[in-house]
């Protein structure tokens, strides 16, 4: 563990200073009473000292062999498409619409994530996309009509 | 108003159809969540949270806490018939829950689980009716500084709690803190932090960031891990019923679950899975037989059962009267009911009657539900464990999407999330929890406020915490729970120079 608490508190240190040095930006104090920058200045503070003692703490400890950070390194891929997945759904919402959008969304992630069959690819991702339409219409969620303008 | 007409209150609530019918709908997707391992009730109630807000208040908080003590009745599940946990409170029913269902004793296991669950379930609503009033009205007494000290005790709590390092929890407590400050500033309305973002000018969402973190996350580290499909016992089921005999070995680890786990339940970090662990210690240690324990013995599920459903019902005393979550699953009603323009708090129930005895109402009605949703159609949820995970996580995936960007019609929350699930995901790899990070963003700037206002009151001197006694109270107690490891490592090695 001793490398991963070196780097996660390395990160949180710099995560706690921004926060530090945004608050000094805000102001600490305004006519007598605390700033919107106070707090933040504070906090951002204690998150760096205890930061600070995770990381001494690490350098400290004796290295002991820790679990691989990826055991399963051949999935890695499709977590990098699952998140592709999520880009893309977020970049066509509003210019294809709902409907569409959640069809060719489950489509890729059937095909190229879960490798099912073509026929439960399709039919799965049309009933989905279909059925959660209707459900959220009627649930008066409002929802982007796109191209296809519904 | 006396205890009668509460009760009348509660029930004229919770039977009117159209909150009955909601009530049955979060126990009946309570069940399913419990039941289906990966996704656990703190994503299901985020990804439910926005198509609640065509609801009215009341309809929400009763169809989102169906969910959540739906979740602890069904979590048992699978824990006795795959081993494999439904929901994190449920791991300790394994250890005796399946070794009953590998001797053909799967049918008790499961009814012993379902009758602890209903008694310990109805025993919390009736302490939470009965202590409910009492604490909100001590609680209106409270000024901005004895909320701030309480919340600070409460955060401290959840930390000292935390399974694993205290230091990385504390750390996460102040990510939180730090998140909570995000947008206009309450005092003087100007922006902070907010990287000149429309959707970050209101703050950080509560839903993206819970979905990204609950949701999202579980779904990157199952895909990560590999997922395979469980393998369910294949002891038939086939009597439901306990014995008189089992009913009596069980009907003591019951009534002590029930007990320990609302008291543990109340408790900010407590709640059902601390309250599973403690109840199953407690059994063994009284027991005459503690031998038999991880062998198949009733008392094992029976106790640990109860407990966490009792802690499921004790959790939202804190919540309704003091407006402080205990855990990240109350934290998330808070969220819900203040995106509805209702703050929990100790004048929830006096000027919102209707949402705290709703609750109470609709828990003990749903809690006979689940009784009959669970008992009988056994074999439903049974046939759900084969459900492949490879069709479910495109449909959990979906759904957040789908649930974020209702939440204000904005893309970019689509990002947010994105982003809190690879935090969430590495957060996991480095060892750190979220729960402390997401009641935090939701206390941050109630807090804040508080806070604020207490140095207003006291011409800026942070003394006020300590001048009034109940804040100095709790303060007291906070910074000894932060300081406790420290002076425990002092007197251990204390102890062990005066051995040497």
């Amino acid at each position: 563990m001793r490398k991963r608490d070196i780097i996660s508190a390395i990160f949180w240190m710099g995560f706690g200073a921004i926060f530090a040095i945004g608050g000094l930006q805000h102001g600490l104090v305004r006519q007598g009473i605390p700033g919107p920058g106070s707090l933040p200045f504070a906090v951002g503070l204690i998150c760096i000292g205890l930061s600070l003692v995770v990381f001494v703490q690490a350098l400290i400890k004796e290295s002991v062999p820790s679990t691989k950070f990826f055991p399963q390194q051949n999935n890695l891929i499709k977590l990098a498409l699952s998140l592709v997945a999520i880009v893309g759904y977020g970049l066509l919402l509003k210019s294809l619409g709902f409907v569409l959008t959640s069809f060719l969304f489950l489509l890729f992630v059937l095909a190229l994530i879960c490798r099912e069959k073509w026929v439960i690819t399709l039919s799965f991702s049309l009933l989905t996309a279909v059925l959660s339409y209707i459900l959220f219409t009627a649930l008066k969620v409002e929802l982007p009509q796109g191209i296809l303008g519904i | 108003m006396d205890a009668l007409s509460h009760l009348l209150l509660s029930f004229d609530i919770a039977l009117n159809p159209i909150n009955l019918f909601f009530c049955f709908c979060g126990c009946f997707v309570g069940t399913f969540v419990g039941v289906l391992p990966g996704l656990g009730p703190a994503a299901s109630i985020s990804l439910l949270l926005p198509l609640t807000f065509a609801l009215t208040p009341v309809q929400a908080i009763i169809l989102l806490s169906g969910i959540y003590y739906g979740s602890m009745f069904g979590g048992s599940t699978t824990s006795i018939l795959v081993n494999i946990p439904g929901e994190a409170s449920a791991v300790v029913t394994c250890l005796d829950g399946y070794q009953m269902a590998l001797k053909g004793r799967a049918g008790p296991a499961l009814g012993i689980a379902a009758i602890g669950s209903f008694v310990a379930g109805t025993f919390s609503v009736v302490m939470l009716m009965v202590l409910g009033p009492p604490i909100a009205s001590i609680a209106l007494k409270f000024g901005p500084p004895e909320f701030v000290s309480l919340t600070f005790l409460g955060l401290t709590l959840v930390t000292y709690l935390a399974s694993g390092s205290m230091l990385k929890a504390l750390i996460m407590a102040c990510v939180g803190l730090l998140l909570g400050f995000i947008g206009s500033d309450i005092v003087t309305g100007v922006e902070r932090f907010t990287l000149k973002l429309s959707v970050l000018t209101d703050g950080l969402g509560l839903v993206p960031v819970v979905m990204g973190l609950f949701g999202i996350s579980e779904v990157l580290f199952n895909l990560e891990q590999g997922y395979d499909k469980a393998e369910i016992s294949k002891t038939k089921i086939l009597n439901i019923w306990p014995s008189c005999k089992d009913l009596k070995d069980s009907a003591g680890a019951v009534t002590r679950g029930s007990i320990l786990g609302f008291f543990l339940g109340v408790i900010p970090g407590g709640g059902g899975l601390l309250a599973s662990f403690v109840s199953y210690a407690v059994e063994k240690k009284v027991a005459r037989d503690p031998e038999t324990f991880g062998k198949g013995n009733i008392r094992g599920v029976a106790g640990p059962e109860s407990a966490n459903n009792a802690g499921a019902g004790g959790a939202f005393v804190p919540l309704l009267t003091l407006g402080i979550p205990c855990n990240v699953i109350m934290a998330i009603l808070m969220g819900g009911l203040i995106i509805h323009g209702v703050e929990p708090g100790p004048r929830l129930i006096t000027e919102h009657q209707e949402i705290f005895y709703g609750v109470v109402g609709s828990m003990y009605l749903g809690n006979i539900m689940l009784l009959v949703i669970n008992l009988p159609l056994i074999g439903i949820w049974v046939k759900l464990l084969k459900l492949r995970y490879s069709l479910l996580f495109p449909l959990i995936l979906f759904f957040c999407l789908i649930g974020v960007y209702s939440t204000e019609n904005n893309v970019l929350n689509i990002y947010v999330m994105m982003i809190f699930g690879v935090v969430g995901y590495l957060m996991r790899k480095f060892e750190y929890e979220p729960a402390p990070l997401v009641l935090a963003l939701v206390l941050g700037p109630i807090m804040e406020r508080a806070f604020r206002q207490s140095l207003i009151i006291s011409s800026g001197s942070p003394l006020i915490f300590f001048s009034r006694p109940l804040s100095a109270v709790f303060m007291v107690a906070a910074i000894t729970l932060l300081l406790s490891p420290i002076i425990l490592k002092m007197i251990g090695k204390e102890r062990l120079q005066l051995k040497e």
